[in-house]
């Protein structure tokens, strides 16, 4: 069985096409990537993977269970967790709090209980945090738990984002564009960063990316979409030397791509 | 003299509550109601027909109070909660004022225009005080527990919360179900204290008002909220007489704190047994660190 | 209801709608630029209100003259307000519900300050006509009505013309759906912002000089906004167009609705009305359902 399965999906904005007949698939425990050109239509595919958008025609699976009409938060709950192109944090929330909040469908405890504060809600809070810190320490970020973050530094409000989406404990990671206004150095620590989370938790994960550099290195499956449509699949070896893609990139950033 | 000060705490705690109700809705959640006044009338029309016209006991009008509330919150709630902050806000407002149309209409049961008189002095100080104490003890709670976390998430980022995994309609609705009970709850006090109601008791300005009041106070801070209510309110009281300039100086004072100090007056302070402690700990040892 | 009655409340009506359909688009206006409901519409249509009636009763007395110094008015108090108010919020890149919040606190500066000040008086507005009635046959029509009509009309068709043919005008509707465009156009997107805000204003400046005339000067005067934003959303968020419709259709059935049932029963049922259509289709007659992107 795939983690993931991802069957001729379609997404039409008034006429546009912005995605058609894509599919993939995803097995446990790899690290791989979606590219093309900007507006291919990267990151609409991971919107409709993760519920954030509708699915016009198509099927997707999660572990052969079929979640191509549900919510993204009953998608969060089975084991899918995303981070944004433009960084998505809570700024009224602490740091740590941030992290939290992707644990919120798994608490114990009652809206009632939560009127009085009692004993089992003091509990659960207190390992919250505990569970929240680990995550912060793992990102190096835990001197930052009570700030908020528009104090901290766009690579680190990445880092926060990327704790925040792990702390679901998810068996999917979607990554959009995580590298994005990052330095080579903070690339290249995004890298190990990213090698370390898939060995330490097991679980799978999509970048969608322009660093090719990033994508080279890590992934094992490449997916490639230009206009919507998929127009190569293969490991990073495969896909430099394949004529559909160099063309579609050659416009674009044919300079990166070696 | 007594009695003066008395009415005067009385009333400015009635209106705490209200102020306390908008805090969870739109300081903690962002949503915007206009109508709001509408759940207070609500409330204080049900408690007063319930003891006037169907003679039912004081306990029972207030629990009926808090379900018409609930009633009315589910109502308008469910269908508008999905749509975007601008019409929730407009379909509140239109809500509040056909509340208030439907009051004037019915005159029969409710005295229409004229308004109902000779409802029992039911609520009286030590009530009212303890129904503020027991409103902010529950939503400090809310604040500082996942109930208040999702709210703020919602308030910032509705499509990262629901990213993360958080059901934002159902969570709306409690919230918006909670503050509709809390504010007709605050409703049936009112009518109990004042023992006169009438449709204009809470009209969209009214409304309004609780919401800058958030604003001054800062939308991230309940001590904000309740301090800024417990002054407008009692000074509103105390001098009468100057009671439009009040809400002149209100408005100035709105605008220049949003344009220079925007996270309100008092920010993210909350005052709490940690903070007070440490006001102990600094007159101790007033050297401490450097 | 017998025909005569229909036709008169109908035309009486279609001018009321008129008034609504010019509140509609002076407070679309600002919606669709700045994104944000203006509620400080309300309080400039008080302003003008009052300006109105202190320039007719002991200025001007010609209507023309006085109906424009009060537009002249409502223009300039619409400026100051997005001057003082709305651009130091804009400039500092705070969220739109900012400017929301100090919409309604102007709005509510405005009803107690004019209670404050003149509270227990009541305001008529001078007599403009000798005749102000005028008769077809069996019908009666009020001539001021039809007068406010008129005005309405040539006011919106002169905006209409504005915003297609002026590059001022296509540079506001650009600003719509895209606030960044106009500098692309060789216009200051602070010059756009104050433009929408004069002719919202001079638009408000002739909702209160028409809402002063047809009733009398209080400071609530302000609220009859209202009726401008009901419209507004039932046209559409999006669509000044949708908003003069839906104006006009409110005048209409308001008119005919308050003949035939009274005006006790006919809020409740138009604001029953209007919840309702905003849940059956949330877009109104002709506006955009917007999504946010992810």
């Amino acid at each position: 069985m795939d983690l993931l399965r991802v069957e001729a999906i379609s997404k039409n904005f008034g006429g546009v096409a912005a995605i058609s007949n894509f599919s993939m698939v995803q097995p446990y425990n790899t690290i791989s990537a979606i590219i093309g050109p900007n507006g291919a239509g990267k990151t609409t595919t991971f919107n409709m993977i993760s519920g954030v958008q509708t699915v016009d025609t198509g099927k997707i699976f999660l572990e052969d269970v079929e979640i191509t009409k549900l919510p993204s938060h009953k998608i969060q709950r089975f084991g899918v967790s995303r981070t944004f192109q433009n960084i998505r944090l809570i700024e009224g929330l602490s740091v740590i709090d941030n992290v939290k909040l992707s644990y919120t469908s798994r608490l114990t405890y009652t809206m009632f209980e939560e009127f009085i504060h009692s004993p089992r809600v003091r509990k659960n809070e207190t390992v919250l945090e505990d569970i929240a810190m680990e995550y912060l320490e793992f990102f190096d970020l835990s001197k930052y738990a009570k700030s908020k973050p528009k104090s901290l530094s766009y690579g680190l409000q990445r880092r926060l984002e990327l704790a925040r989406a792990l702390m679901n404990e998810p068996k999917l990671l979607l990554l959009d564009e995580p590298a994005a206004g990052l330095n080579p150095a903070e690339t290249r620590e995004l890298m190990g960063t990213i090698q370390k989370i898939q060995e330490q938790k097991n679980l799978s994960i999509i970048i969608v990316e322009h660093h090719m550099d990033l994508v080279m290195k890590i992934c094992s499956i490449i997916h490639v979409i230009d206009f919507g449509k998929k127009i190569a699949e293969g490991t990073p070896q495969e896909i430099i030397k394949n004529k559909a893609v160099l063309q579609a990139y050659l416009g674009d950033m044919g300079g990166e791509i070696c | 003299m007594f009695y003066f000060f008395a009415n005067v705490l009385e009333t400015t705690l009635m209106y705490t509550i209200f102020v306390l109700s908008v805090y969870l809705l739109s300081g903690l959640t962002g949503f915007f109601s206009l109508g709001h006044g509408a759940f207070i009338t609500i409330g204080a029309y049900t408690a007063g027909l319930a003891t006037l016209r169907f003679g039912l006991p004081i306990w029972l009008a207030f629990i009926l109070a808090i379900v018409m509330g609930l009633v009315g919150g589910l109502i308008i709630g469910v269908p508008t909660l999905k749509l975007r902050r601008d019409y929730f806000l407009l379909i509140t407002f239109g809500f509040g004022e056909m509340v208030r149309a439907l009051l004037l209409w019915t005159s029969q049961l409710t005295g229409g225009a004229m308004g109902m008189a000779g409802i029992p002095y039911a609520a009286e100080l030590p009530l009212i005080a303890i129904s503020v104490v027991v409103v902010l003890f529950i939503i400090a709670n809310l604040k500082r527990s996942s109930f208040g976390r999702t709210c703020i998430s919602i308030r910032d980022d509705e499509l990262a919360a629901q990213a993360m995994g958080i059901n934002v309609y159902a969570h709306k609705i409690k919230v918006f179900l909670l503050s509709a009970a809390i504010a007709s709850y605050g409703g049936a006090l009112l009518a109990f204290n004042m023992t006169f109601i009438e449709p204009n008791l809470f009209d969209w300005l009214e409304s309004a008002r609780l919401i800058v009041i958030i604003f001054v106070g800062g939308i991230n801070s309940v001590t904000g909220a309740l301090v800024t209510a417990l002054f407008y309110y009692s000074f509103g009281e105390l001098f009468r007489f100057a009671n439009v300039w009040r809400d002149v100086i209100l408005a100035v004072l709105v605008i220049l704190v949003i344009i220079f100090r925007s996270q309100g007056l008092f920010g993210n302070f909350e005052l709490s047994p940690k903070w007070i402690k440490s006001l102990f700990n600094r007159k101790k040892s007033p050297k401490r660190g450097a | 209801m017998e025909s005569g009655v229909f036709v008169q409340q109908l035309v009486n009506g279609i001018s009321l709608g008129g008034v609504y359909a010019v509140m509609a688009v002076g407070f679309g206006l600002v919606f669709n630029v700045l994104k944000f409901s203006n509620f400080s519409h309300g309080g400039v249509v008080t302003v003008s209100a009052y300006a109105g009636f202190f320039i007719s009763s002991k200025l001007i007395s010609s209507f023309p003259l006085a109906l424009i110094a009060t537009i002249l008015v409502g223009a300039a108090t619409g400026l100051l307000i997005e001057r003082l108010v709305f651009r130091p919020v804009r400039l500092a890149k705070k969220p739109l519900t900012y400017l929301f919040v100090n919409s309604i606190t102007v709005a509510m500066m405005v009803q107690q300050t004019f209670a404050a000040i003149w509270g227990s008086y009541y305001f008529p507005y001078p007599e403009f006509f000798k005749r102000t009635a005028f008769s077809i046959g069996q019908l009666v029509f009020s001539g001021t009505y039809l007068l406010m009509l008129a005005v309405s009309a040539v006011v919106l068709i002169l905006l209409t013309l504005f915003l297609k043919k002026t590059k001022l005008g296509i540079a506001i509707r650009a600003a719509s759906s895209d606030i960044y465009t106009p500098p692309l156009m060789g216009i200051n997107t602070d010059v756009i912002t104050g433009i929408t805000f004069i002719i919202a204003g001079a638009l408000a400046g002739i909702t209160g000089f028409f809402l002063g005339m047809t009733y009398t000067v209080t400071p609530f005067i302000g609220s009859s906004m209202i009726k401008g934003i009901i419209a507004a959303i039932i046209g559409g968020m999006g669509s000044l167009t949708g908003g003069v419709i839906a104006g006009i259709l409110l005048g209409i059935v308001e008119s005919l609705l308050i003949a035939e049932l009274g005006s006790s029963v006919t809020p409740i049922i138009i604001y029953l009305a209007i919840v309702i259509l905003l849940l059956v289709r949330p877009q109104g007659i002709a506006g955009n359902l917007y999504t946010v992107k992810a």
